[in-house]
């Protein structure tokens, strides 16, 4: 490269790298905005937002650890069930392939599994040790199958999910992989089913 | 039946050699060409028969065996080129010229049936086990064609020609060895005398007869003649008549077997032949003289044939090894054309590392010239910081018998390095000792730098977003009793952000080489000024802020600014602030002392201060070694610090990426 | 008095949140949402589909340019503006003049942007 290619190499990469950054500022802004929206009293927002921040920010460091930012779905659960303490993990049945999911399908479904674990923490399946929650994600065709169903002991109200939380899981998610997903209340608690296309969300099968 | 393959088929004959076999039918395949055929068998049946008469003319222990037989390889020769189908021509021409001479029709169709049948015999037996008409083009070729004729077809003619005379009441049958021996050495000779010769030219007519070529050829057969009138014929007799010169025969033998080839050879072969049956005939070859002419003849035969047969066997040694010196040549040539045009680098070394062959592609990578880099050890090529993986790897290779990678760089001439990508196999002789390393080069200094610049910038957007995090989450964390409700929570929050990129933006502005501190601070207040030039007081020289420091100090001045428009100076129109700072060298270190004093706002209480907004600052600024003091004077907040300068011609890129 | 009262909106961003604070801005203005449409496709849907005076567009598609669309916008006579984290100096010459907002975005950033945008041609 001469000095004009580099030149012109070093400007974009600055380009590119602000352009990045100024998206993650406008993303946790915006992830501010609506938990702020979504929280009736200050401790509420502050609880609510912090943990989301971790969150995603757990999602960032999953993403940077690989050398070609991508993420592995089982990291995203393991990172996401330690951070909300406790032994989470041990309540849950995790079965599906090793796939590697593209930087903004780890993002959002780092938020994601993040909505559906508070969730069922306060409502659901992992108010108490006994409740077990059953993950599973396969391969249909051009799809990701992706499923949470929660098995409660004691049948739940269907109370609700956060706002925020809610329209994450039914919008937020579509809107950003281009898939539809559905969310339910069972007696037995949550069951939310995604379908997630393969195209633009997963880098690959098989681990990193 | 098809010719078997011998070594000489898969020889390519470049210059127009024959390739057609002959088919092996019989009767003619088809009447297309029947007048063709009809031809064909009229001429080779003439020449039988004109030779044939001549060769019984010349019969000496019987009128109808003789020991001169050119036919016998005229017959041959055709059955082999043309195929089966000429054994009209030979039967007739065998049946008349016999019935001329004895004159008994039913024995002379007999002895034609077996000449016949020798012709026929002995292509077949040429074909399958001999090579067909690529005989003579094989030592071995030659010898074999020898004891076929020699074991089976004159056999089977002599056999048959003796015991037709014999059974037909025309011979005796105690001459029967004596006749047989003379009609089997005559067939004999007259196969491998006259048989190559033809089958030679028919497969060869154009092989080195080109123009450069031919007075070669023509001194040759000049030669050949003047050898054959010397030794054997009778017009210099007189003067040498006791002198055996027949070993000078050799000469011309020998130069066209190493230098003509087995055509040419077979035909120098026929020439003296010819001349010696000349000389015998007119008594004039010391060597051949005998009491009888029958032996006469039969020692001329075995002159003919001792000649004829190594001769034979060496030019087509001769000419095979020429060939195959030729093509590997060739070969030769081809591999170091492509050693030579190769892009990638392709060298080879001896185990001890000093390199014996190296392309024009390794030489640029080095920057040598190849006598340069002969016999120079790769150590003196190799960084020395590479050397110790290369090695380590390499004695991997040899212990493991593998081809390895490694990436090096090779230090050139001028001092400056080149990342270099070698593929390097070990080869190993027979004794399983290493003979020599072949490796592949290619230059990956590029490669290198681009994954080196994505690595860089992965790790910059890394490390950033960290920082918003981090930055954000202590902005959560240090939440203040001040803060009264969400809205101002989140306010705040969204502010710090904005604030931030913003300050991003400077430094994309200076190039994120640095940020003048002027720059900081107007853009930090401007979002509070709209205008009032009046209320901000900023003094300070030049001064240029590394990146780095330069977002803190960023976030510092939101920090100060968002708390003098909340609760201080700039809160009301009164209110005044003046910022000033100076560079003081203290020992090697640059440091930078800034200063914010607020007046004429509102009276301030601490409490009331001590918002996020203090902790915040202090956690901002102590990663850079900060000393930071913060009064809450009467009059107004005055805030102080003083902070090393990191020298923003310190480059925050690596050099690494983006180096010459 | 509302800012972009009437006014029919279509947003081409790829992120929800950010989509939907725009659409948020929009509404709270006064102004009526096309979409927001996560990719190029789902714009050209909506811009043949429906009433579009116009158009917010993100720079950065799920790793595609947004240009192509504006050949699409341009034939219908739809003016836009870029909302982006790319700096002007990043985004292609062609586009340099449009409004830009670049993230992350006040409120009024936006507003402004789009009342300029949607303004006739000086």
């Amino acid at each position: 490269m001469n000095r004009e290619e580099k030149k012109r190499y070093h400007k974009l990469m600055q380009l590119e790298l602000q352009h990045r950054l100024r998206n993650c500022m406008a993303s946790v802004r915006a992830i501010a905005q609506r938990t702020y929206e979504s929280s009736q009293t200050l401790d509420e927002f502050f609880e609510a937002f912090d943990a989301r921040l971790r969150a995603w920010g757990l999602g960032q460091a999953l993403i940077a650890k690989s050398g070609d930012r991508g993420g592995e779905l089982v990291d995203i659960f393991a990172d996401q069930l330690q951070m909300l303490g406790g032994n989470l993990q041990a309540q849950f049945s995790i079965e599906g392939p090793a796939v590697t999911l593209e930087e903004k399908a780890a993002e959002i479904l780092a938020l994601a599994i993040h909505e559906l674990a508070i969730n069922a923490i306060r409502y659901g399946a992992l108010s108490d040790d006994a409740g077990r929650v059953e993950v599973r994600w396969f391969i249909d065709g051009d799809d990701l199958m992706f499923e949470w169903r929660e098995r409660c002991a004691a049948p739940v109200a269907s109370s609700e999910a956060s706002g925020f939380g809610r329209e994450l899981l039914e919008q937020g998610l579509d809107y950003t992989l281009g898939g539809t997903s559905t969310f339910e209340f069972t007696p037995e608690g949550v069951h939310f089913r995604s379908a997630i296309p393969f195209a633009g969300n997963i880098k690959s099968l098989g681990g990193n | 039946m098809k010719a078997k393959a011998n070594a000489a088929t898969h020889f390519g004959y470049p210059d127009g050699a024959k390739e057609a076999t002959a088919d092996h039918f019989l009767l003619p395949v088809s009447i297309n060409n029947f007048a063709g055929y009809l031809t064909r068998l009229l001429l080779i049946g003439t020449a039988y028969f004109v030779l044939a008469t001549g060769g019984l003319g010349l019969a000496t222990v019987h009128p109808s065996a003789t020991a001169i037989w050119p036919p016998s390889g005229i017959a041959l020769a055709a059955a082999l080129l043309v195929g089966l189908r000429v054994w009209p021509a030979i039967f007739f021409g065998a049946f008349v010229a016999n019935l001329v001479a004895s004159e008994a029709v039913l024995a002379s169709a007999a002895i034609a049936t077996g000449n016949t049948l020798e012709a026929i015999v002995g292509a077949v037996l040429v074909e399958r086990w001999c090579g067909g008409r690529r005989v003579f083009d094989t030592p071995l070729g030659v010898l074999k064609f020898a004891l076929m004729v020699m074991a089976f077809a004159a056999a089977i003619g002599a056999s048959a020609g003796v015991t037709s005379l014999m059974l037909f009441g025309l011979a005796e049958w105690r001459l029967f060895a004596d006749i047989w021996k003379t009609w089997w050495l005559g067939d004999v000779a007259g196969a491998l005398v006259v048989t190559p010769v033809i089958v030679l030219w028919a497969n060869y007519p154009r092989r080195r007869l080109k123009a450069e070529a031919l007075p070669e050829l023509a001194a040759l057969f000049a030669a050949a003649c003047a050898v054959g009138l010397i030794a054997f014929s009778p017009l210099l007799r007189p003067a040498l008549v006791a002198t055996p010169l027949t070993f000078i025969a050799v000469f011309p033998l020998l130069w066209a077997a190493l230098y003509r080839g087995p055509r040419d050879t077979a035909t120098v072969v026929l020439i003296l032949c010819a001349f010696a049956v000349w000389g015998t005939l007119a008594d004039a070859v010391p060597l051949f003289v005998r009491p009888s002419r029958n032996d006469a003849f039969l020692v001329l035969i075995a002159f003919c044939l001792s000649v004829s047969i190594p001769s034979l066997v060496l030019s087509a040694e001769v000419a095979i090894r020429r060939q195959t010196e030729a093509r590997l040549r060739s070969r030769e040539q081809e591999l170091r054309d492509i050693f030579k045009q190769a892009m990638l680098g392709i060298s080879l070394r001896a185990p001890d590392g000093r390199l014996l062959f190296a392309n024009d592609a390794f030489c640029r990578l080095a920057q040598r010239a190849e006598s340069e880099l002969l016999h120079m050890p790769l150590r003196d090529l190799v960084d020395p910081e590479d050397w110790p993986r290369n090695l380590k790897l390499f004695e991997g290779a040899v212990r493991d018998e593998q081809p390895y990678d490694v990436e090096v760089r090779f230090v050139r001439p001028d001092g400056s390095r080149v990342w270099v990508h070698g593929f390097v196999t070990p080869v190993f002789d027979e004794t399983g000792a290493l003979r020599h390393l072949v490796s592949v080069s290619q230059d990956v200094t590029e490669r290198r730098r681009a994954e080196e610049r994505q690595r860089w910038f992965m790790a910059e957007l890394d490390h950033r977003v960290r920082n918003i995090l981090a930055t954000v989450q202590s902005m959560l964390r240090l939440t203040g009793r001040r803060v009264q409700t969400k809205q101002e929570y989140a306010a705040a929050i969204e502010g710090r952000v904005t604030a931030m990129a913003r300050a991003h933006s400077l430094l994309r502005r200076g190039q994120w080489e640095g940020v003048k501190l002027e720059e900081l601070v107007r853009d930090a207040l401007a979002a509070h000024l709209a205008g009032e030039v009046e209320t901000i007081a900023i003094a300070g020289p030049e001064c240029l802020i590394e990146a780095r420091q330069a977002l803190d100090l960023a976030m510092l001045l939101h920090e100060l600014a968002t708390n003098a428009a909340k609760y201080g100076a700039l809160s009301v129109p009164a209110g005044r602030i003046a910022i000033d700072w100076e560079q003081k060298r203290d020992g090697g270190e640059l440091r930078l002392h800034l200063r914010w004093q607020e007046k004429y706002g509102p009276p301030v209480t601490e409490p009331e201060r001590l918002g996020f907004g203090t902790e915040l600052i202090r956690n901002i600024l102590e990663p850079h070694g900060a000393a930071v003091t913060m009064e809450f004077a009467r009059l107004g907040v005055r805030f102080s610090m003083d902070m090393p300068l990191v020298d923003p011609g310190q480059r925050w890129l690596p050099e690494m990426p983006l180096a010459d | 008095m509302l800012k972009l009262a009437g006014l029919h909106v279509l947003i081409v961003e790829d992120e929800y949140f950010i989509a939907r604070s725009i659409a948020r801005i929009v509404e709270e203005a006064g102004g009526k949402n096309v979409g927001p449409a996560r990719d190029l496709q789902a714009a050209r849907d909506l811009l043949s589909g429906s009433e579009v005076d116009v158009a917010v567009l993100d720079i950065d598609i799920h790793g595609t340019d947004v240009y192509p669309l504006t050949s699409d916008l341009a034939a219908r006579g739809v003016p836009f503006l870029f909302v982006t984290g790319y700096d002007v100096s990043g985004i292609s010459p062609n586009f340099q003049n449009r409004p830009l907002v670049t993230k992350p975005f006040e409120d009024s950033a936006v507003l402004d942007a789009i009342v300029a945008a949607t303004r006739p041609a000086a």
